[in-house]
């Protein structure tokens, strides 16, 4: 016998009355503009959020920013901007994308409650990116937030194999007498332009 | 027979011998405390997230083994390979195994509190494998070659001036560097050479969904993601008990850890693993070690709900000014003092009794393990297992005998007042624990009682 | 209505006041009170020792003396509690104990469910500092403990507010732990008086005058503290501030 078939038989041996499942449609807190809550969760987590109003360029965007500014290597998965030095399309390993700088990425939702934009790597040939990146920057369409985890995981119904992921401010850690510190392993920095 | 190296008392004795780091613990978790009141007072439904995730683990638990054998289907249908263990052993020899078919020699893991369960790294490193823990506290407290106080603040123990020294050895900061923005950029360069060279990643599961066969994991470093992003294999050590039954039942577990664990809406990243990653090898492994058991033990099953947020530690006053490591044990706290005893009541025996019943636990806890009532229920069930000191048993016995009758009562209780008065300083001694810091009541001349018969007995009332 | 008054072991041989208090009280409101002989203990220093066979006599002699009453009152959340909650292995099977787990009042519920108190006409110009006992916040939800999300309410707080001149202190951790916890005050001396003496502290930094509980255990551990250290703090049950003592009458 197994473990598997000794855990198993242990698992079905006695088994204690089924509990019910219980029914998860309740109402939720909604906010009365969860695109401006959106962007104070989005502060709140230590990150940037930006509202673009239709018409303006992103590329134009960032040239601008200091963070890209003072960067080397920028690649893009964006849809919405080609702006890159590093195409990943190019890289077969990804340890070389190790001295990337910024990377820009599209999430499909972005969730008001607590600043986490939802991504999913369908369109990014190496998923470390988004997190060896000194600095990130996703973008988000406005009508695409939502207000609350449960709006966002009803939407995230049809799963593919892959890699998903709620992204929410920068990475940080409090691990040294709890002194919050950000850019612990992962980005430095995370801006979010919000797309009508 | 309590050993000297698992009697709570005696360490949190020694803890609190130095009160200034004692009280420098103690606000550094009730801080943590503050934090998750403000975000979950953020939240009127709070209390409704509470009984559903209860509610979604019951169900879960009575039906684990279906769920496990369709959590299974699914991710061996995406491309992982699930791995059975019954103990910490053979989850370690399964883990070396596939490290070992792979050549790897090294790796680096993100926090995962059941590889300390199973003292997985002094393992691997026996067998010739360097493992670098990666998340900032745990890369901490392994150079220092101590376990974590904590299961999501493993160095929450530990001062600025220590980490600063630590890294002056270890990672050439500069001596007497203490400034924490300094000494993180000096560990996220350090160990992001290690994520460059490693072989393979070990990670944790925060949730296992039955329905897809996905994995969740949450951190708020990016270490985990990292990790398992540039080696190609990736192993995911989890309990049995981490499954949940859809990925719906995210939208409720997700709003609750964080907040709980750390006052934040939700950890930096949370990952949904589905499959390997592409040309890599996923292996998921599967850890029993007591808890099919601890399901059938009804008294206290709903200690599996656990999703080892760490709420209980940040709120229990004893933790606070005890600290982890005085409960020798990979979880402790409240979660830990039940879990442990549970398993092993002779060695922890100690445990339940770490602890003034005082309840704010259960109240923390996301999904409502009702901690303090199984604490109690512990102390009788260590007295059945035979492991309460005779001393003790003998005390409540003579006290029962005395209490039972209100004859005895009324006299022993008149004699000791008597006592008392005429000798006061009968109890300052060295034998008198509860006088040590305090002082003892003024014995009264009369009991309520004799009041009573003498004012009121008769009185037509 | 017939009201038992259950004074717990320890009130009754060190701090009687506080029952005679309690009585004074229930008969100033015109209740007829009797006081049952022959009770000594609800159990609860056996079942907290993991004893629990031997609270199991003490918890039918309880039941025993006190069925035939419509209501039971005690000055003590925590004896309380041990009867709602932990006599179910004693006494589940017992035809009585349903109805007694629902009759048995703390002295505050008591007053504020049971005679309905709105007014008392009581001055006591001290600033009070209330300490929400376990017991009485997470057994017997006396009281919104601080953990938990929803409206806030105490009954005890609710009582004090009744009366004139009295000022409620604000405490930095409002509901944290004494430490006293029965054996646990022995057995974890360090924790038990680190707990106590930050609590103290806390009271201090509050400005409290008059430090009250409904629960005399952990007014004597932290009286105990007080007492070593020297602080001018007074120490008095409230079932002593609603019978209308004042903290000079009331040696501890």
């Amino acid at each position: 016998m197994s473990s598997r078939d000794d855990i198993l038989v242990q698992l079905r041996h006695s088994t204690p009355e089924e509990e019910a499942y219980p029914d998860l449609n309740e109402s939720w807190t909604t906010y009365p503009d969860q695109i401006v809550k959106f962007q104070e969760s989005v502060a709140g987590v230590g990150g940037h959020a930006v509202r673009l109003d239709s018409g303006v360029d992103l590329t134009e965007t960032i040239t601008r920013m200091e963070v890209y500014q003072a960067t080397k290597k920028v690649a893009s998965c964006s849809t919405h901007t080609r702006i890159e030095n590093v195409s990943l399309d190019n890289i077969s390993d990804p340890h070389a994308l190790e001295d990337l700088d910024l990377f820009i990425a599209d999430g499909s939702i972005g969730v008001a409650e607590n600043g986490a934009i939802w991504l999913t790597d369908e369109k990014i040939p190496h998923r470390v990116a988004l997190f060896i990146t000194q600095h990130l920057i996703l973008t988000v369409e406005s009508r695409c937030i939502v207000h609350n985890m449960h709006e966002a995981y009803q939407q995230i119904a049809t799963v593919r194999p892959g890699f998903g992921i709620f992204i929410s401010g920068p990475s940080k850690t409090a691990d040294i007498e709890q002194s919050l510190v950000t850019g612990a392993h992962g980005a430095r920095s995370l801006t979010v332009f919000i797309l009508d | 027979m309590t050993t000297k190296s698992h009697d709570h008392a005696a360490k949190a004795k020694q803890f609190i011998s130095n009160p200034e780091k004692a009280h420098w613990h103690d606000e550094a978790l009730w801080f943590i405390r503050e934090k998750r009141d403000k975000q979950v007072h953020s939240l009127p439904e709070w209390e409704r997230l509470r009984e559903l995730a209860s509610q979604i683990k019951a169900h879960t638990i009575s039906k684990l083994g279906s769920y496990l054998v369709a959590f299974e289907e699914q991710a061996t249908a995406l491309g992982a390979q699930v791995h059975w263990a019954k103990d910490g052993e053979e989850h370690n020899r399964i883990v070396h195994g596939i490290l070992k078919n792979h050549g790897v020699q090294r790796v680096v893991k993100s926090k995962s509190m059941l590889t300390e369960e199973c003292h997985l790294n002094p393992y691997l490193e026996k067998q010739g494998i360097e493992v670098v823990d990666t998340d900032l506290g745990e890369r901490i407290v392994q150079l220092r070659h101590e376990p974590p106080s904590h299961i999501v603040l493993p160095a929450i123990h530990i001062k600025k001036e220590e980490v600063g020294e630590l890294f002056h050895e270890h990672l050439g900061t500069d001596q007497g560097a203490t400034d924490p923005d300094y000494l993180t950029e000096a560990a996220r360069h350090h160990l992001r050479e290690k994520f460059m060279e490693a072989d393979a990643g070990i990670t944790g599961v925060n949730f296992a969904i039955a329905e897809t066969g996905g994995i969740v994991i949450c951190t708020n470093e990016g270490n985990a993601d990292l990790g398992v992003s540039l080696p190609k294999l990736h192993i995911a050590c989890m309990g049995l008990e981490k499954l949940i039954p859809r990925m719906e039942d995210l939208s409720i577990f997700i709003r609750l850890l964080a907040r709980s664990a750390t006052g934040q809406p939700i950890t930096t990243y949370t990952s949904h693993f589905h499959g390997p990653i592409a040309d890599g090898e996923l292996h998921i492994v599967l850890l029993d070690n007591g808890r099919s058991a601890l399901r059938l033990n009804r008294a206290f099953s709903e200690a599996l709900n656990c999703i080892r947020c760490g709420a209980c530690m940040n709120t229990c006053p004893v933790y606070r000014r005890s600290g982890g490591h005085s409960y020798s044990a990979t979880v402790p706290g409240p979660i830990g003092s039940v879990l442990n005893p549970v398993q092993d009541a002779g060695t922890y025996h100690s445990l339940p009794f770490a602890c003034s019943l005082c309840g704010s636990c259960t109240d923390v806890c996301p999904v409502k393990i009702p901690l303090h009532h199984q604490l109690l229920a512990l102390r009788n069930h260590i007295r059945l297992k035979g492991h309460l000191a005779w001393g003790k048993k003998m005390t409540m016995t003579l006290a029962a005998g005395v209490l039972g009758s209100p004859f005895l009562f009324r006299f022993f209780g008149a004699l000791a007042r008597r006592v008392l008065k005429t000798f006061p300083g009968l109890m300052n001694n060295r034998f008198n624990t509860w006088g040590k810091q305090r002082d003892l009541p003024t014995p009264p001349v009369t009991s309520f009682a004799s009041w009573y018969k003498k004012n009121r007995r008769g009185d037509g009332a | 209505m017939s009201v038992g008054l259950f004074i717990p072991c320890y009130i009754d041989q060190f701090y009687p006041d506080v029952g005679i208090a309690t009585l004074e009280l229930l008969e100033q409101f015109g209740v007829k009170v009797d006081f049952p002989e022959g009770q000594t203990c609800c159990g609860q220093p056996m079942t907290n020792a993991g004893c629990v066979d031997d609270a199991r006599p003490l918890a039918h002699r309880f039941l025993h003396l006190f069925k035939a009453y419509d209501y039971v009152v005690a000055p003590s959340a925590s004896c309380v509690a041990m009867v709602r909650h932990h006599y179910e292995s004693h006494l589940g099977n017992h035809p009585d104990y349903e109805s007694l787990k629902v009759k048995t009042y703390e002295l505050c519920e008591f007053l504020v469910e049971v005679l309905k108190v709105e007014t008392l006409d009581l001055s006591f110009p001290y600033r009070v500092g209330l300490h929400e006992s376990c017991h009485g916040l997470r057994e017997l939800r006396m009281g919104q403990s601080s953990e938990l999300v929803g409206t806030a309410f105490s009954k005890s707080r609710q009582l004090l507010e009744l009366i004139d001149g009295l000022e409620i202190t604000t405490l930095k951790r409002p509901d944290e732990c004494c430490g006293f916890g029965g054996t646990f005050a022995v057995n974890q001396e360090a924790v038990s008086c680190m707990m106590g003496l930050d609590r103290v502290a806390d009271h201090e930094q509050a400005d409290t005058q008059v430090l009250t509980a409904t629960d005399m255990s952990c007014l004597m551990h932290l009286d105990g503290l007080i007492r070593r250290q020297k602080k001018p703090i007074h120490v008095m049950h409230i079932a002593q501030i609603l019978a209308g003592r004042k903290p000079a009458e009331v040696t501890a």
